[in-house]
């Protein structure tokens, strides 16, 4: 029985617009479980960005809750949620924003100092581990605008788990990337989940999405389908790929 | 304006992009609007002020009737050879001649000062100021005895009011007088002229006149005539170049006390409000400054934001000029809409304001707006705007519309060559240095401000620091001392002796000098004259003291006056007898506004003075002032009069008032432009730094944190303004001011570094900035995260 990590109760969230109101996603009921790779696929304007702004507590829900670990975060301050940002969760978004006045290294590092629970030379020592695990050692000094966008990506990942998170959320962290880095960076997804680490990811990218063991597609703001998947091996990844494609032809995606 | 409206066009597009960033930048708009309304506001008021002061003076001389030269000349000394040399003078058109009785000290409210008034009968022309003091009565009542008259600049000199009983003391006996009303005496009405002329009844002044003839020795020293002397419409000379020719040809003046010519009399009356308006407009200026930077910091930054959408307007056929225009019509739009509103806003002001100096020139000021003036400076100002809007947006022409439709100018960060390293322990204080390096170029507007507003306040607070401290005035070479004694008939040496002995009981004389003083004629121009003692106690600017007989030293002001330096010969004259001097040296002084020379009493001697008048003395222990005086009185009452020397009775309390109200309103001008400086380069930081503020709000600082770290950014540039504008402040505020003050003598003005000088303008500044950003930053809280994720 996997854990829950992350759980939604009649999530509602709405906008308003020219006096109206626009609902984006109406009564969301879902669970992301510990250790899970959870890819969120839908068409443009289906929601799904809403739902991880609202599940990482970067939005408010309109209504409706978001527990994660048991806790609320839709009620939590806005000390709190910093507080998780940097000891729970991690995020990787589609166009790095890497901090540009630091180095990559001094990027990795701020996440792990602002947690403060471990001494400099550690969260030091851990940083260039992640730098040397990611294939970025040498680009230590370097700023992000002297480097490609892959080894960009690289080093927002590093900086997503600095500080172990429970959770890596994930915007599209493939959509700026050319298709050899694309690789890169998705197979250190699958790496680090399967370390443990648990993802959720937005993607419009099948490819991408056949990291996932789980795949959630939304639709006018509801989950329309569900689909679970083994864990990814490349050598199955035609069949899986085939898989992926049928289940969302059969949504009409 | 004709290029400019070229570079615009007349099409529709202008306005719609013209209105659509005017409502985009509403924030920055509304802070340059309101940064030129106070400037705009501060300088037509300033102007008006001035000219309302300067012309009233004027024309109140003019109408008053007096002479292009007024002198007062011992009954003795006015002799009939004397009088027919002057009035058949060819440069000379008429003379008026009013009998006076001199006064040589009055006595006020249980205080005696020695005084020199001249008390004449009520002429005609004379014009009484309402009660309220904002017009002129329609009709002078006559006097009764025991009633006078007195302008508004005696009243603030001797801290009087109506109904206040003033007892007149001369030689021949002493008559208690009631302030009756306030006249208008355009000549020595001023509370910055030193005499003064008084009117009673005529038979007081019969009856005051008879007994100071009773004794022929009296009569010389009491009765007086005040002589008006008129040149010659076809006299081409200027006033004092006049009273030089006159003199040089007639010798009157070597007889005369306080001659004045009319440009004289007209400067000293404009003197306290020509140095501190020149003071606040000076500052003002640099408070402009101030509004250029943001002007040139608003433009840059908009560029940089507006980067993408200048691209497209490109691409839609706008040209660089064209988009350069739109920006110049936008900026001038807002000064010219501000600088309209502080015109309008000025013309309270300047009624109000003008009053203010009233009770020091002693004239009725006018509430006129010198719109002349006031459109032609307004006129600089937009020009300057011009052209620096002209060259900061040429960055437009540079914009190429594929790169920005490509995503817009990349943020390109370069290595520092100054790197500061992130620490842990101070994580949020070490990102604000590192994104303080690696964005110099945006602090910069911030750090000069910073330094503008400094070096103001650091330069007001010497202003006011140099008119209130004692060490300011002995910086400016004054001889301060606690009290002054004047003797009132010889004075030996035993005398003087005594007197120390006296003060010695109660404390030790740290210092003290012996002196006289009278108006010499040096090369023909009637000159204050010091004449010391011992010329030991005199602080040299140059050169050494005038310890022998043929020796005289000058200010540098008056060496520049008359064309002499160090080593010059002058010649002095005083009562027909004449002699030549050497220069031996300068100091300063602010006698007669630095128009003054000094010798020593062996010098003097030569000329027919050899005694002492008074006595100066600084002692250790000043809290037994109070006994001191009570002591020399009852040991001396008859033959001496003590002056003690308080703040207030160096700088009356209407002067202090000014002065303070300058201050303060320096200051708070400087912390309006504090806060729009503060708010405009915030909500431009904010703006440009929102990704790296999202950034960091996802790695889990809170807005607070943030906010703080903005705030520390502006206390860091603040901080750098405050080390540069103290710097030039201490290097250069004494020489602005010398500049300024040049006028009331004071050539050469050290400015003592002492800590409020320096902390009550650094801390302003710091505590402003620091708690302004803090404040502005508010908008933080509305960066999410959420707009680093793409839909």
């Amino acid at each position: 029985m996997k854990k829950t990590i992350l759980e939604t109760k009649g999530l509602c969230k709405s906008f308003a617009h020219n006096g109206g109101q626009i609902q984006v996603l109406s009564n969301v009921n879902l669970k992301i479980y510990q250790g899970d790779f959870t890819v969120v696929m839908g068409v443009s304007g289906s929601g799904k960005s809403t739902l991880l702004y609202a599940l990482s507590g970067m939005e408010r829900a309109t209504a409706g809750q978001v527990l994660y670990d048991g806790r609320n975060l839709t009620t939590m301050k806005e000390k709190e949620i910093a507080r998780l940002r940097y000891t729970d969760f991690g995020f990787v978004f589609q166009q790095m924003h890497l901090a540009g006045n630091l180095s990559l290294y001094e990027n990795i590092l701020v996440p792990g100092y602002l947690n403060n629970t471990r001494s400099a030379k550690q969260v030091k020592e851990q940083a260039s581990m992640l730098m040397e695990r990611m294939g970025i050692s040498h680009l230590k000094k370097h700023l992000p605008s002297q480097v490609s966008g892959g080894e960009q990506q690289r080093c927002a990942i590093a900086r997503a788990v600095i500080n172990n998170p429970k959770i890596l959320f994930a915007d599209e962290p493939t959509g700026a990337l050319n298709k050899k880095n694309t690789i890169e960076v998705l197979d250190l997804f699958t790496e680090l989940n399967k370390e443990g680490n648990s993802i959720l990811m937005v993607t419009h990218d099948m490819k991408t999405a056949l990291r996932a063991n789980r795949i959630l597609y939304l639709e006018d703001g509801k989950v329309a389908g569900e689909l679970c998947l083994p864990d990814f091996n490349r050598s199955e990844e035609k069949s899986r790929e085939a898989q992926v494609n049928a289940w969302l032809s059969s949504l009409e995606w | 304006m004709v290029v400019f409206f070229g570079m615009v066009g007349e099409g529709m597009e202008t306005l719609i992009l013209l209105r659509s960033d005017l409502s985009n930048k509403k924030a920055t708009f509304l802070s340059i609007f309101f940064l030129i309304f106070i400037a705009v506001m501060s300088f037509t008021t300033i102007i008006s002020v001035h000219d309302n002061c300067s012309e009233s003076a004027k024309t109140a001389y003019a109408e008053s009737g007096a002479g292009d030269i007024v002198a007062a000349i011992s009954k003795l000394k006015y002799t009939e050879e004397l009088k027919n040399l002057v009035e058949t003078h060819p440069m000379v058109d008429r003379m008026k001649v009013y009998p006076a009785i001199r006064t040589i000290k009055v006595k006020t409210g249980g205080d005696e000062k020695a005084e020199e008034w001249m008390l004449l009968k009520l002429p005609e022309e004379i014009k009484m100021l309402a009660e309220n003091l904002n017009g002129y009565e329609k009709e002078v009542p006559p006097l009764k005895s025991g009633e006078m008259y007195v302008s508004q600049g005696l009243m603030t000199k001797m801290k009087c009011n109506i109904g206040d009983k003033i007892t007149l003391v001369y030689i021949g006996g002493t008559k208690e007088m009631t302030v009756k009303g306030i006249v208008e005496e355009p000549v020595s009405g001023a509370a910055t002229i030193g005499w003064k002329m008084v009117y009673i009844n005529d038979e007081d002044f019969d009856s005051m006149r008879m007994l100071a003839q009773l004794g022929q020795s009296w009569e010389g020293t009491s009765n007086f005539y005040v002589i008006h002397i008129y040149k010659e419409t076809s006299c081409a000379l200027s006033d004092q170049e006049f009273q030089r020719q006159v003199n040089l040809d007639t010798g009157i003046l070597d007889f005369a006390i306080h001659p004045i010519t009319k440009e004289r009399v007209i400067y000293y009356t404009n003197l306290f409000h020509e140095i501190l308006l020149s003071i606040g407009m000076v500052l003002i200026m640099l408070l402009l400054i101030i509004v250029l930077i943001i002007i040139v910091h608003s433009i840059y930054t908009g560029i940089e934001m507006d980067y993408i959408k200048i691209g497209i307007w490109k691409t839609m056929g706008f040209t660089g000029g064209k988009i350069r225009g739109i920006v110049m019509l936008e900026y001038l739009l807002v000064e010219t809409l501000g600088a309209t509103a502080g015109m309008l806003l000025s013309i309270p002001l300047t009624k109000a304001i003008s009053s203010v100096f009233q009770p020091i020139t002693g004239i009725l000021v006018q509430s006129r707006i010198s719109y002349e003036k006031d459109f032609m400076f307004l006129g600089i100002i937009l020009l300057i705007s011009v052209l620096i809007i002209y060259i900061t947006t040429r960055k437009v022409g540079t914009i190429s519309p594929v790169r920005a439709i490509q995503g817009g100018k990349n943020e390109i960060y370069f290595d520092s060559r100054i790197n500061f390293p992130i620490y842990q322990k101070c994580l949020s204080a070490s990102l604000v240095f590192r994104q303080m390096l690696s964005n110099k170029g945006r602090y910069v507007g911030i750090i000069l401000s910073a330094s503008i507003l400094v070096f103001v306040m650091m330069t007001i607070t010497v202003v006011g620091n140099t008119v209130f401290s004692n060490a300011a005035m002995e910086a400016t070479e004054e001889i301060y001392t606690d009290f002054d004694v004047y003797f009132r008939t010889y004075s030996s040496e035993y005398f003087r002796s005594q007197i120390e002995e006296v003060l010695e009981d109660y404390s030790e004389i740290q210092k003290k000098y012996y002196l006289n003083s009278a108006y010499f004629s040096v090369n023909g121009e009637k000159i204050f004259c010091k004449i010391f003692q011992d010329p030991e106690v005199i602080t040299m600017s140059e050169g050494r003291a005038p310890f022998y007989n043929n020796e005289v030293i000058v200010t540098e002001i008056l060496a520049e006056k008359l064309g002499v330096r160090i080593g010059d010969t002058v010649t002095v004259s005083w009562n027909g007898n004449r002699e030549e001097y050497m220069i031996s040296g300068t100091f300063q002084c602010m006698d007669d506004t630095g128009n003054n020379f000094a010798m020593s009493m062996e010098g003097a001697k030569k000329l027919g003075i050899d005694f002492i008048s008074r006595g100066g003395y600084r002692l250790k222990d000043q809290t037994k002032i109070e006994e001191i005086v009570l002591a020399l009185k009852n040991e001396f009452s008859n033959q001496i009069t003590i002056d003690v020397n308080t703040k207030t009775s160096i700088v009356s309390e209407t002067y202090q008032f000014t002065i303070v109200i300058m201050e303060i309103a320096i200051y708070v001008l400087s912390i309006l432009f504090a806060y729009v400086v503060v708010t405009v380069g915030c909500s431009k930081i904010i703006l440009l730094e929102q990704r790296d503020f999202g950034v960091y709000k996802a790695l889990g600082f809170t807005s607070i944190q943030l906010r703080l770290q903005i705030a520390l950014k502006f206390f860091v540039s603040s901080v750098l303004g405050i080390i540069i504008g103290s710097i030039f402040g201490i290097l250069y505020s004494g020489k602005l001011l010398s500049i300024l003050l040049r006028s009331v003598g004071i050539f050469k003005l050290q400015v003592e570094c002492t800590t409020d000088i320096f902390l009550v303008p650094a801390s302003t500044v710091g505590i402003s900035f620091f708690v302004f950003a803090l404040l502005a930053s508010g908008r933080v809280r509305r960066v999410s995260i959420k707009e680093m994720v793409t839909e």
